[in-house]
């Protein structure tokens, strides 16, 4: 039966299953960093808002809440981090080449 | 520091362990106490920041503004991963900001990383450097909506 916990479970699923072919995809590191951006947010909101659900309302969705805040600030801090070492180290972006 | 934070500081990391524990016996309770303390006493270096204090009232307003700004370019950066022609352009945005102090500015790499399809690289109190994944990511970084935001965050009505 599908339910309110499964279904936000399933949306979360498939951001993050974007995500994953995103960075298969994408051609270099820096936009690679951008499908990762996608697990950051939405893919994590809706995984962790799902099993909020599904706990019921307990104390543990205060703590599934700071998860997410935690997430929220560390996740731009550390693709900002790699990316810098990466630039900063002489990787060239990727740019389309013109025809 | 004075008595004063250190109280302050004390309830809230109280507050926290009792939230994390969940337990109300005496037991956790006056553990948790004691390492709050402590943890608020070791912790008695002042602030170095010259910065002045947050707006949060304001701040609270602009987060799900912000949520909402992630959640549509999340959507747009689905689009292109899926898209099999795989429509991206990717390009180094030089962003020159004028928002002043340093607090501001870190709110404003922040979000921009944090909105996918933007990451800030390099950032000092002037100019930011940013990565942008499509034209549309680009558009939505030059628009300065988001600059705009946050400088009504930090400033009073009647100066922006």
């Amino acid at each position: 039966m599908l339910t309110v916990d499964t279904l936000l479970i399933f949306i979360g699923l498939f951001f993050l299953t974007v995500a994953a072919i995103g960075v298969i995809r994408l051609p270099d590191v820096f936009s690679r960093s951008h499908a990762l951006g996608i697990t950051d947010t939405l893919g994590n909101f809706f995984v962790l808002t799902g099993v909020a659900f599904y706990q019921g309302l307990t104390l543990a969705d205060v703590k599934i809440f700071l998860i997410l805040l935690a997430l929220w600030h560390l996740n731009p801090v550390i693709s900002h981090a790699t990316l810098r070492a990466a630039l900063r180290n002489g990787v060239r972006p990727w740019i389309k080449e013109k025809k | 520091m004075s008595p004063r934070t250190l109280i302050l500081k004390t309830i809230g990391l109280f507050g926290l362990w009792i939230l994390l524990s969940g337990k109300l016996d005496a037991f956790h309770l006056s553990i948790g106490f004691f390492g709050a303390a402590l943890i608020a006493w070791i912790n008695t270096e002042p602030q170095h920041l010259d910065e002045p204090p947050l707006p949060l009232a304001r701040l609270v307003l602009y987060l799900p503004w912000l949520f909402w700004e992630v959640v549509k370019s999340s959507l747009n950066i689905t689009k292109i991963i899926l898209d099999p022609k795989l429509p991206i352009n990717p390009r180094l945005v030089q962003y020159p900001t004028n928002l002043g102090s340093n607090t501001a500015v870190v709110l404003l790499g922040n979000s921009i990383t944090l909105t996918p399809g933007t990451v800030t690289i390099e950032v000092s109190s002037s100019k930011l450097v940013i990565h942008a994944l499509d034209d549309e990511s680009s558009n939505e970084l030059e628009s300065r909506s988001m600059e705009q935001k946050i400088a009504e965050v930090f400033h009073s009505r009647g100066q922006t």
